[in-house]
């Protein structure tokens, strides 16, 4: 089923917006996994 | 609220609109968080000791997600000045587009995922100096000096000139003679930069009511004062050689564009256009332009293996 495409201005910038958070809190989840990843396997050098 | 925010209603302002990604990334003051992350990489990279690239990366982040909290606070708190002066109206709070609540609510997160973030990932010590620079930046600066004194930015510059020892911190978990005196260079830095810039928005000061020196001390004091300032910033620019943490390049850019600083200087002491302030919207520009170079040449002088020590947090 074609996806409903934003009509106004306003529906189309709070797509925007919620598609940038969407990306940026995405972005947290890798980057905590990584830096745990990096520092745990620091620690198991040790 | 003050006598400022009682006069510019901002529930009259201009209709609210859906705010795009664009005007949250404003509230963040991109320039300024640009000049921040630059002077943290400079005290990051001149830090002697190792971190992990990731971990660096984590560091400058965390600084710039802060910065840009600070941004945010300021912009919201600001809003009812914001919209009298010209430089300031058009951005997203006095144009409507976002709501001061908004505007603390987003900063406040930020300050807290920043900090928290440098305490778990980086260290204390990095965490702790951040939080300092965003409170120092909020509550003693925009809450407290910016519309009471004329020293307002001279007080209040502390917390722009901290990232690099933030950035030191970030490596080594400590303090030390090299990022204090990076610090002392931006913020002796501070005053005549913005001193300058209030010599020609001197009316949009006034309107304000903000309290900087042209419009309570008169052009005339405030010219004096940058050229004073000029000259012990020009002195500190020279530290890093002395301290031995400047090589040869450094000491070429401090000393020429030193000079250019100073030129300009006293050519805003003798300016004769009081209306359109020709020299100190030069000295405005070459200002950002030699806080720029000094701490490039010492990036660069760090990683072509130029200076004292070695560059080993990014080898």
């Amino acid at each position: 089923m074609a996806r409903k495409k934003p009509q106004s201005p306003a529906e189309r910038a709070r797509r925007n917006r919620n598609i940038a958070l969407g990306l940026v809190l995405g972005a947290m989840v890798v980057l905590f996994f990584v830096m745990t990843m990096v520092r745990m396997g620091a620690q198991m050098a040790q | 609220m003050s006598a400022v925010a009682q006069e510019t209603d901002l529930t009259a302002a201009p209709e609210l609109r859906v705010a795009t990604v664009g005007d949250y990334f404003a509230l963040l003051k991109p320039r300024v968080m640009s000049l921040v992350l630059f002077t943290a990489i400079a005290g990051l990279v001149i830090a002697p000791g190792d971190i992990h690239p990731l971990t660096a990366f984590v560091a400058l982040l965390c600084i710039a997600l802060g910065a840009g909290a600070s941004g945010a606070l300021n912009m919201a708190y600001d809003a009812d000045i914001d919209i009298l002066m010209s430089r300031t109206a058009t951005r997203p709070i006095p144009r409507g587009a976002i709501l001061p609540t908004d505007a603390y609510a987003f900063g406040t997160v930020f300050s807290v995922a920043s900090v928290s973030m440098m305490w778990l990932f980086v260290n204390p010590a990095a965490s702790l100096l951040l939080a300092f620079t965003i409170g120092f930046y909020f509550f003693v600066y925009t809450k407290w000096l910016k519309r009471r004194t004329p020293q307002n930015i001279v007080i209040g510059g502390l917390a722009g000139a901290l990232p690099p020892a933030i950035g030191w911190a970030a490596v080594t978990g400590s303090l030390a003679v090299e990022p204090l005196t990076l610090v002392a260079i931006i913020f002796l830095w501070t005053p005549p930069h913005f001193w300058a810039l209030s010599l020609y928005r001197a009316d949009d000061y006034a309107r304000a009511r903000i309290p900087m020196l042209p419009v309570v001390a008169g052009k005339k004091e405030t010219r004096k004062q940058i050229v004073i300032y000029s000259i012990v910033l020009v002195l500190a620019g020279l530290a890093p050689v002395a301290l031995g943490f400047g090589s040869i390049v450094y000491l070429a850019v401090s000393a020429l564009l030193g000079a250019w600083f100073l030129y300009l200087s006293l050519a805003v002491l003798r300016e004769r256009d009081e209306a359109r302030e020709p020299n100190a919207r030069r000295l405005f520009g070459v200002s950002i332009l030699y806080l720029f170079a000094l701490f490039a040449a010492l990036i660069a002088e760090q990683l072509l293996g130029l200076a004292p020590f070695a560059p080993m947090v990014l080898g």
